[in-house]
């Protein structure tokens, strides 16, 4: 599957007569890069003559695109970079996924007021809010009661978010996710809630319902679920959101109307079609869209408000996205018809997009599917940054939290990285073989601290008496094995990466508290 | 408790079961009740038979289980607890990501084909107005006894003894239509319910509910 040489000739030691072993031919070593010797200092070379011609760009700027990849955390990186690399043939390991070339780094510690370990509501509320807040919670203030349901007082702690901010700007605006729009991560950018489940009407009566019993009875304003506070946002973020693309459409749907792709209802008790709200209230121009088709036939330049909604719940992960029975763009493609459609304003954009998938892969204990998801959103990644100019548009690519998931052993380089663990032979010339663990069976490079690839966290857990060598682990479905057993992996606490490149992202260094990352897309705007 | 997994615990079918991917047609639409025992459990059970839909009840524990078939090794499921208002829905990708997927020849006959030809065929009788066969044998270290109604493709009786369980299956109404009183759901009262998707596990931990179904994940009823 690679350029690289297994040799399996056997090792010739010859002994002199004096006993002493000697090398009498050197075998070649079975596993070997593609670099010369001298490759590594040129490389090394390159880079310091890159860096150096580095200029701080400390002009406005006109966009910024804000890329999230849910849950993607470091070793995500890592491996996608991996197995991108070997899907192209190539070893992996010396890849690049499209923003690791962006000249901006940073650390960015992911607590929030209080969790040691996020969720994504308070993680993406500190991104684009400026303000670390409390877990479920989306853009309100760390000072707000959990469950509260009081419209008035949720009115009180609520954060602006740069979206809305841009939109006071009279820049245009646009959420793209492959998970539900009304899911945490997309939804901070519009919406502000202590609870991260009240996704539609009918939530409130399912979560804190007592609270909510409680509002009611005292008759209080409640506050508004979070598809109805998408189409209901203020004036200025109704001007400006042009475009708001990814899955969900049962949360805009009442309970009286059939999906058109899969027939089942609705999920609003109020009786309320806010995609036939979104077309009323957008003007001439506005459209929904829900399947690839209708999605293909729409004109960037022809359309003033787009609303897409193409699955009931979740857009499919990329890994299964061809068997959508309705057909569904890539986040390539909704990122590229996003740009195209915002880029008509002279007075630039602010453009959220969100990789919501990886973060459900990894819950599942899934790597494969979770680092597809993750190739996706580097290509989509490398769309924005090939249809923007680099002077006047910031992109900045984060996590909002980390999971539990490594890369363990010494796998040679080469190494299928959804394969079992084989380290560099003992002997030049020796092929490698899989490694064992105390138990005296093989294990796989990556795997999970916790979640349902631990026995007992699911029915198809496999145990370590199973041998793995007469199982397929590079496969879709294969489940990682994992530690501790749970029936949903979790998010893990460890610091995400940060790769900006634009106007001020020299200010992406270092260690940063996640908070920051909203200061310097602010800065960037010149807010 | 989900009587489906009741009986692959019996049978000991797991793997048998993930192997059978196969999308074949699906018998004569019809409804069935059983009066199912187990171990500590005695309770009526329920069958609705379509083309793309398959729904099973459990009275005892006010558990429907849903599935579809959306298209060749495409299948939906929703698990409803209706007594405490939800749904839990697993995509075609969340059933995939999780190695859920049917047998759809078992999950409409109760019996999957595989397990069939794997028994005795014996005598042959009537019952509830058709040709029943039946069947005996030992499959995995269990003794399985079976009259199996040719025509509708269902157990009229089945009995499984071995590994200290001793499981029981016996129809007691088969319909071409279901009667309104049985505990079928409809898209109307599911509209009700609150649905959970299941890739929302993760996010949920916190959520009573859902910490509840975690606990439980690892157990195979769960889904």
């Amino acid at each position: 599957m690679n350029e690289f040489t297994c040799m399996t000739t056997a090792v010739a030691f010859a002994l002199t007569l004096g006993g002493t072993p000697t090398i009498a031919s050197a075998a070649e070593p079975a596993v070997k890069g593609p670099e010369s010797v001298e490759d590594w200092y040129m490389q090394g070379q390159r880079f310091i003559r890159q860096s150096e011609r580095q200029e701080v760009n400390n002009r406005r700027a006109r966009n910024v695109i804000l890329f999230v990849g849910d849950g993607m955390g470091i070793s995500t990186l890592t491996a996608a970079r991996i197995l991108e690399g070997q899907l192209n043939g190539k070893s992996g390991e010396e890849n690049r996924l499209s923003f690791e070339s962006f000249p901006n780094l940073a650390l960015a510690k992911t607590y929030s007021w209080d969790q040691q370990t996020s969720d994504s509501a308070p993680t993406m509320t500190a991104i684009i809010t400026g303000y670390k807040a409390r877990e479920g919670m989306l853009s309100v203030d760390h000072l707000t009661a959990r469950g509260e349901c009081d419209a008035t007082v949720i009115a009180q702690h609520t954060l602006p978010t740069l979206l809305e901010q841009a939109a006071l700007a009279g820049k245009s605006t646009g959420v793209v996710s492959t998970a539900r729009l009304t899911h945490a991560t997309p939804a901070a950018t519009y919406a502000h809630t202590p609870v991260r489940d009240w996704e539609s009407d009918s939530d409130l009566n399912a979560f804190f319902a007592a609270r909510v019993a409680t509002c009611r009875a005292n008759g209080v304003t409640l506050v508004k679920d979070i598809a109805r506070q998408l189409i209901e946002v203020s004036p200025a973020v109704k001007a400006s959101l042009k475009v708001a693309m990814g899955g969900g459409r049962s949360y805009f749907l009442p309970k009286t109307a059939n999906d058109p792709e899969y027939g089942a209802r609705g999920r609003r008790s109020d009786g309320r079609d806010l995609t036939a709200e979104w077309l009323a209230t957008r003007g001439a121009n506005a459209a929904y869209v829900w399947n690839r088709e209708s999605f293909a036939a729409i004109d960037p330049a022809q359309t003033d408000y787009l609303l897409g909604l193409f699955e009931n719940s979740h857009m499919q992960y990329e890994a299964d996205r061809a068997s959508d029975k309705a057909g569904e763009p890539s986040l390539t493609e909704m990122t590229e018809k996003a740009i195209r459609m915002l880029d008509r304003n002279r007075q630039g954009y602010f453009l959220h997009v969100e990789g919501g998938r990886i973060d459900h892969a990894h819950h599942a204990g899934n790597a494969r599917r979770a680092l597809i998801d993750t190739i996706e959103l580097a290509r989509a990644v490398r769309k924005a940054y090939e249809m923007t100019d680099p002077q006047e548009t910031l992109i900045v690519v984060t996590a909002d939290h980390s999971h539990t998931f490594t890369i363990a052993g010494y796998p040679h380089r080469g190494n299928d990285i959804l394969g079992l663990v084989a380290s560099v032979p003992a002997n030049d010339g020796e092929a490698p073989t899989k490694d064992k663990a105390a138990d005296g069976q093989p294990y796989t490079t990556l795997g999970y601290q916790n979640g349902p690839g631990a026995v007992g966290g699911s029915p198809k857990a496999i145990s370590r008496s199973t041998n793995l060598s007469s199982i397929d682990t590079t496969a879709l479905d294969f489940l990682q094995q994992a530690a501790v057993p749970l029936g949903s992996e979790t998010h893990a606490g460890e610091d995400v990466a940060t790769y900006a490149s634009g106007p001020k992202s020299h200010l992406v260094r270092g260690s940063m508290e996640q908070h920051w990352i909203y200061h310097v897309m602010k800065e960037a705007f010149g807010f | 408790m989900n009587a489906k997994y009741v009986l692959l615990l019996a049978l000991g079918m797991g793997a048998m079961l993930s192997q059978a991917h196969e999308t074949p047609a699906t018998p004569k639409a019809l409804a069935a009740r059983y009066t199912l025992n187990s171990h500590k459990l005695k309770t009526d059970w329920y069958l609705w038979r379509d083309t793309d839909r398959i729904e099973t009840a459990t009275l005892a524990s006010g558990q429907n289980v849903i599935w579809e078939r959306q298209g060749p090794h495409s299948f939906r499921q929703r698990v409803v607890f209706a007594d405490e208002g939800r749904i839990v829905d697993y995509s075609p990708g969340e059933i995939r990501t999780r190695h859920a997927e049917p047998d759809w020849s078992q999950l409409g006959s109760v019996i999957s084909p595989k397990l069939l030809g794997a028994l005795r065929r014996g005598a042959s009788r009537l019952q509830f107005g058709q040709q029943s066969t039946h069947y005996s044998g030992h499959v995995q270290g269990q003794e399985i006894a079976l009259w199996w109604l040719n025509d509708s493709q269902l157990p009229a009786q089945l009995a499984i003894r071995g590994r200290g369980r001793a499981f029981t299956l016996r129809l007691r109404e088969i319909h071409a239509v279901s009667p309104v009183a049985w505990p079928r759901t409809s898209e109307e009262k599911l509209a009700d319910y609150t649905l959970i998707d299941a890739a929302d596990f993760g996010d949920m931990e916190s959520d009573p509910f859902v910490a509840r179904l975690l606990a439980r994940e690892g157990h195979p009823h769960a889904h």
